[in-house]
């Protein structure tokens, strides 16, 4: 595991495998036909992971990375409607603008941790919610904005892909996902990761090591920050539009949740299988029983109590120690 | 001229009610240290209480009975769940009591359905008052008055009880409550039990000025989160202190510029914390590093 | 003057004066031993010379450098080290992940984004060269919480050495042994000061009379005494000190 070298290097054997079935996944029958919602699962599988650099890696539980998802979203929103109706600008819009405003919020909490830094990420996050809310020329306030088209990519002389077709945008996310997966990983695993972790287990020794660990979790906070937003980005394409509901602080709690669920506090991949589990019952749930949000609620509970290690922390046997 | 007085006398009013919010959050907070997100939905609970119970045992009534019910509540949540999540990573009971809102916000709507209701001063406090200078709510200086009776019973307990220095002694340490003695569990449930009535009372009395519907919870609770960080987690005076400043200038602003009014106490935070990262009286606690 | 000195270093909690006034200087080369009942102010001292907390007043000058109000991070890169009185390791961690961030932070890897930790074989092999030089080898693998207390505490010692610090302040580096490792790790510290400058807080006197160049006796925050051993030994104010106390010469 890792260190072999070439292509075991950047693509381990488990990363391959959710590849390919992410890459089949259209084919599958019966639920091959859900590509919104397969989208929406590569969409947060992508925050998640990002996410868990965060979480899982560093150890600080930020509960209000929706913020820069929803920043992302608006970004990407705003700049198409505004500014130029393209495809890739207005995503590096979304990752452009929510990397500054992590970068901004980071530096508020980067000496912070625990309930503190919850607490503050909580209340900071709140701020663009309500921004969102009431700068109604800007965002469109309740309403939201809309008509944010999937425009083309055109490769002049050769072809033109209609991202319109969702099976062609769900692989247009998917290479995304795959680019940033593989980004994600060396990070984890490069020395950079390492002291991530060290402050994890125990921030003095940290710094007693020489290491300046309020600069590590700043940059923590602003990369997940950066990943945050072009999921944002993603998703204001998928559904065309954006809402202030995206910026909502159980966008946050969603993304805890399902990197909790999936065991991201101790393996790499776990944010992955909790993403796809927690979008696909949201999405049963809610389409047979109105009041749904009763059950959704008591599996945090469950989860929570029973199993807080996540599923991959069952699996898995001990708890691993270095993130693999 | 009056009008600057009218809204500042509501934000006063405000004010005290988001202190008496924010302190039962910020107790528990700095005892347990739990994000306790349940707390707007125990508020919303006490109005609802309220609502349900007004037309039986009248408004006074119901400000008894209420918030011992949410007590009742907060306690089976206290030891059925939450109690499990002490001393570990806070991550934990902030997404428990955060599960735990969801599901009893749900809860409520399947009670007393979607649509708000409204609630009714009772009788001899609708109207106004003549001040002389101005005509002011009744209603609102009743609520004004409780705010302040019911901050200052907690302070007498802490400060004048003996079990309310033992508690102000678990806050910081733990262990020495236990050396003492004292059962640790039953003191923490005790707290939250303290923090839901808090919470319930606050649910009550807010419940005629207040639009009493499923989601007023969460409205509590951000300000009560932003109250609690700006004036320092932990500290009794800092909420109180805290509470009013973001009364006040929610009020206030309403009259210059409405539409930022929601973003003051966002603002206001965001400003402390840069200059004095504890918040207004927060002190260095094992919060933070 | 020393590699170490202090002017006037004082630090309050609340009201009670945990350092008070103390001016010191640390001879370079040497083992400094720093002696006195619980409550001295021994690991408040070690706290404020690292930098983990401010001091009210006084200065701290490490080789000739003013270090008074640097970060921890900067004051290890400058060269001092310390070990914890209370093992502070990275717990669930092995015992060679443990060494192994060590030795990567001195090697000043920790920028690097994208380079394969795995791959790093200079901190690989000054890790497996620290691990048989204490004589761990074969525990590589065990997560430190469930190494022996006297692995873990030469472990302890081990970690803070990995930055390659000019200076070591070692906190009761045999606190809660037995007296074969006790010995053991004095043996280990007559040995590193041949090659650092040490200063050591420690309890068990007949540590500190076999190891120590210099004794300092701390009382309620200040320098009750310094010398020699023999000097300190004949003292009358230690006498009081440790027999009207209630922490005796063990």
């Amino acid at each position: 595991m890792g260190s072999s070298s070439g292509w075991g290097k950047w693509i381990p054997a488990q990363m391959a495998v959710v590849f390919i079935v992410f890459a089949l996944f259209p084919y599958i029958p019966f639920i091959g036909r859900y590509l919104s919602l397969g989208t929406e699962v590569v969409i947060w599988s992508l925050f998640a992971l990002g996410f868990n650099i965060l979480l899982g890696y560093t150890g600080l539980p930020s509960f209000g990375h929706g913020a820069f998802f929803g920043i992302g979203a608006y970004g990407a929103g705003i700049f198409f409607l505004h500014v130029y109706k393209g495809v890739w600008l207005p995503l590096v819009m979304s990752i452009v603008v929510a990397g500054i405003f992590a970068a901004l919020v980071g530096l508020l909490v980067a000496k912070k941790k625990g309930i503190y830094f919850a607490l503050i990420t909580i209340a900071l996050s709140q701020v663009f919610y309500f921004v969102a809310f009431r700068w109604e020329e800007l965002t469109g306030g309740e309403t939201g904005l809309s008509g944010i088209d999937r425009m083309p990519i055109d490769i002049p002389g050769l072809f033109s892909i209609k991202l319109s077709t969702p099976i062609h945008y769900y692989y247009f996310v998917l290479v995304i996902f795959i680019i940033c997966t593989i980004l994600i990983w060396r990070l984890a695993h490069s020395p950079f990761g390492r002291v991530l972790q060290a402050i994890r287990e125990n921030e003095v020794r940290a710094r007693y090591l020489g290491y300046n660990t309020a600069v590590y979790k700043w940059a923590a906070f602003a990369i997940s920050g950066v990943f945050s937003g072009l999921a944002g980005g993603l998703y204001t394409l998928l559904i065309n539009s954006a809402f202030a509901f995206v910026l909502d602080w159980t966008q946050s709690g969603n993304v805890v949740m399902m990197t909790l669920l999936g065991g991201g506090t101790v393996n790499f991949f776990g944010p992955i299988l909790g993403a796809a589990i927690f979008i696909v019952s949201r999405d049963l749930l809610s389409a047979y029983w109105e009041s749904w949000m009763l059950i959704y609620g008591l599996i945090f509970v469950f989860v929570i109590l029973f199993i807080p290690s996540g599923i991959l922390g069952l699996v898995g046997g001990k708890k691993q120690t270095i993130l693999r | 001229m009056s009008e600057l007085l009218q809204f500042t006398m509501n934000g006063l009013v405000l004010g005290l009610l988001f202190a008496v919010v924010a302190l039962g959050f910020t107790l528990i907070l700095g005892v347990m240290q739990v994000i306790n997100f349940t707390h707007g939905v125990l508020f919303a609970f006490g109005a609802y209480f309220a609502f349900s119970l007004q037309r039986y045992i009248g408004f006074g009534g119901a400000l008894i009975v209420a918030p011992m019910l949410v007590g009742v509540i907060g306690l089976v949540l206290e030891r059925l769940a939450i109690h499990r999540t002490y001393g570990g990573n806070p991550l934990f009971g902030l997404l428990l009591t955060f599960g735990l809102s969801m599901a009893l916000e749900e809860v409520i709507r399947m009670i007393w359905g979607k649509p708000g209701y409204s609630v009714a001063a009772p009788k001899f406090l609708a109207g106004s008052l003549d001040l002389g200078f101005m005509l002011y709510s009744k209603y609102r200086f009743f609520l004004a008055g409780l705010s302040v009776l019911v901050i200052l019973l907690v302070w007498l307990f802490l400060e004048k009880t003996p079990y309310g220095a033992i508690i102000k002694a678990g806050a910081s340490d733990s262990e020495m409550v236990m050396a003492l003695g004292k059962n640790l569990p039953r003191m923490r449930t005790f707290v939250f039990i303290i923090g839901a009535i808090l919470a319930g009372v606050a649910g009550v009395i807010a419940a005629p000025i207040w639009s009493v519907r499923p989601t007023m919870g969460t409205a509590i609770l951000m300000p009560a989160m932003v109250i609690v960080v700006l004036g320092g987690i932990g500290s009794f005076w800092g909420s109180i202190l805290a509470g009013l400043i973001v009364g006040l200038s929610t009020s206030i602003s309403v009259m210059f510029w409405a539409r930022i009014s929601d973003i003051i106490p966002f603002v206001l935070l965001a400003i402390i914390l840069l200059l004095r990262p504890r918040g207004l009286m927060g002190e260095k606690s094992i919060l933070e590093v | 003057m020393g590699i170490l000195t202090t002017e006037n270093l004082t630090k309050s909690f609340g009201g009670l004066k945990a350092v008070d006034s103390v001016s010191l200087d640390i001879e370079t080369g040497k083992l400094t031993s720093v002696i006195g009942p619980n409550g001295a102010g021994k690991t408040t001292f070690f706290n404020l010379l690292t930098g983990l907390i401010k001091p009210d007043t006084g200065r701290i000058r490490f080789q000739g450098e003013d270090i008074t109000n640097l970060p921890i991070h900067q004051i290890v890169k400058k060269g001092i080290s310390r070990s914890f009185q209370v093992i502070n390791l990275f717990n669930e961690l092995t015992l060679y992940e443990n060494v192994w961030l060590g030795v990567q932070a001195q090697q000043g890897h920790g920028r690097e984004v994208f380079a394969d930790a795995e791959a790093l074989n200079s901190v690989k092999e000054g890790t497996s060269r620290i691990i048989a030089e204490i004589g761990l080898s074969g525990k590589e693998g065990t997560p430190v919480k469930l190494l022996s207390y006297g692995d873990r505490r030469i472990l302890e010692i081990t970690v803070s050495m990995t930055t390659n610090p000019s200076l070591l302040l070692l906190d009761e580096p045999t606190s809660g042994l037995m007296s074969e490792d006790r010995r053991r790790i004095s043996d280990f510290l007559k040995k590193l000061s041949s090659r650092l400058t040490l200063v050591v807080v420690e309890h068990d006197m007949d540590v500190v009379l076999s190891i120590s160049d210099h004794i300092v006796v701390l009382h309620q925050g200040k320098i009750l005494a310094r010398g020699t051993p023999d000097e300190v030994r004949g003292n009358d104010k230690v006498q009081e000190a440790y027999l009207g106390g209630q922490h005796g010469l063990t």
